[in-house]
């Protein structure tokens, strides 16, 4: 009952946050859903019930069952939760991919386990002041790994950090976790993610200020790199990220990151927009630029990126997005490459989600014509 | 692996031969986590692995893959310059 109480009240009450496009549903930050405010990681009491009651389809469960039974069974293993300390998670997310699909001999399909972790939270207060988050992923390495990768472990942790906030607007988190810049959006191969080094492996070791009010979401991050790495290669540095609450329901906002290692320096800026439609829609774009500087002057190029999402939902646990990513590596160069496509998202009952993805890639270079490129990817995702 | 995993074998050093320049700069600063080829750092190995032809830079996969050539690589890169190409074709046909 103090779940549903809980529930309830979160449901209502005026501050609430999560996942990026869940700003449709009118959460523009992700606190409310996940124990680590910037997103990403093990999911609350609160996001395990809004998942079941709101963004899952209900046509699965009997009749019987209405929103406070479901959200009674969100919890670990479809149990409530006992004890408030500790709190479980696993997920499995795989991927079928198929590249240019129906092409014949060029056709190509792979299957990648792209999640498979456990993670735990400890956690103490009665606003959670004080946690202690961990997880374990398997990831498998790829079949002709390049030089430094064939060593690396199938099993690594991707976050496990101290949390501590004093005050409900303010809280600083120490240890593994992902670096504070752009939209943290799931699509980690997105031009957006990958050419500021924010992909789905690129945690760092470091220290981030967390500050909230229902007008200001800020983050400041001082990292030393994965420390699992050797430290020649170790990214260190840091970034700032600013959101601006606009027409209650909207978010404005930008980060800047500077990271370097022996080898290579990086410093990338970004501008992003969230916006939320009506009943679930949402509308979200970042636009940034990346500067890349190798020591051994090899490298030193301006790369500019966009991404613009939107995501319209027919009916519960449906969701229809359109994808426009845009990439120009060399801003001194007229050739640039913007990758679309549009995905049906389908999450038929809470802890399930499939995912059919569609995407051309497809290079504009005013010298030459090039080939556009397909790719069919279907997801499966599950947690517990 | 993180993005940078690859850097000292991408970065690290100086590069004296002009066709690995080209070959680190466009080609292998996308082709590192997912294959081999930062590996390769003799003709030897090229060759070994078929993405070469001694002496036949035309018939040669890696030089086929490229814009120049009617391919699609590099993707999502700059292409390589006239010059750059003709150091590629150069390096190939010339492997003693």
């Amino acid at each position: 009952m103090k779940l549903i109480t809980l529930f309830f009240f979160l449901l209502f009450s005026k501050f609430v946050w999560s996942y990026p496009h869940y700003i449709g549903h009118g959460y523009p930050s992700c606190m409310n859903c996940h124990y680590n405010p910037f997103g990403g990681g093990t999911v609350n009491d609160y996001g395990r019930a809004v998942s079941a009651t709101a963004l899952s389809a209900d046509h699965l469960y009997p009749s019987s069952w209405d929103n406070e039974k479901t959200a009674y069974h969100s919890g670990f293993l479809f149990r409530p939760p006992t004890q408030k300390w500790v709190r479980t998670q696993i997920n499995y997310r795989g991927f079928n991919i198929i590249r240019n699909p129906g092409s014949g001999d060029v056709e190509k399909k792979e299957w990648i386990t792209m999640q498979l972790d456990g993670r735990a939270v400890l956690k103490f207060g009665e606003r959670d002041q004080l946690l202690f988050s961990a997880g374990l992923s398997y990831t498998p390495k790829p079949a002709s790994p390049g030089p430094g990768v064939k060593d690396e472990s199938d099993i690594r942790s991707r976050e496990y950090y101290v949390g501590f906030r004093p005050t409900p607007s303010f809280g600083v988190y120490a240890g593994l976790m992902d670096k504070v810049y752009g939209i943290r959006i799931v699509e980690h191969i997105a031009y957006s993610r990958t050419y500021p080094q924010v992909t789905q492996n690129d945690q760092t070791h470091g220290v981030a200020f967390h500050y909230l009010t229902s007008e200001w979401e800020a983050g400041a991050h001082v990292f030393l790199g994965n420390l699992g790495q050797e430290e020649d290669i170790r990214m260190k540095g840091a970034s700032l990220q600013v959101e601006k609450t606009f027409g209650s329901i909207h978010r404005i906002g930008g980060s800047v990151m500077k990271s370097e290692n022996e080898y290579l320096s990086l410093m990338a800026y970004s501008g992003q927009l969230r916006m939320s439609l009506k009943d679930g829609a949402s509308f979200q774009g970042e636009f940034g630029q990346v500067h890349k500087q190798s020591a051994n002057g090899l490298v030193d190029i301006v790369s500019r990126y966009g991404l613009l999402q939107t995501y319209l939902k027919p009916f519960r646990g449906v969701y229809f997005l359109t994808n426009v990513e845009y990439i120009k590596s060399d801003i001194e160069s007229e050739e640039y490459t913007v990758r679309w496509g549009p995905a049906l998202q389908y999450m038929p009952i809470q802890r399930t989600e499939f995912r059919l993805d569609l995407y051309n890639t497809r290079n504009f270079n005013p010298k030459t014509s090039v080939k556009d490129t397909w790719l069919l990817l279907l997801q499966t995702h599950f947690w517990l | 692996m993180n993005s940078n995993t690859t850097d000292r074998a991408l970065y690290g050093g100086g590069v004296s031969d002009p066709h690995l320049q080209i070959l680190k700069s466009k080609c292998m600063n996308c082709h590192n986590y997912h294959s081999e080829w930062l590996n390769y750092t003799t003709d030897d190995d090229w060759l070994n692995y078929g993405l070469i032809i001694r002496g036949d830079a035309a018939n040669s996969l890696l030089i086929q893959r490229t814009v120049n050539a009617g391919g699609n690589m590099p993707q999502g890169g700059s292409p390589l310059s006239p010059a750059e190409y003709q150091v590629l074709l150069d390096w190939i046909n010339n492997i003693p």
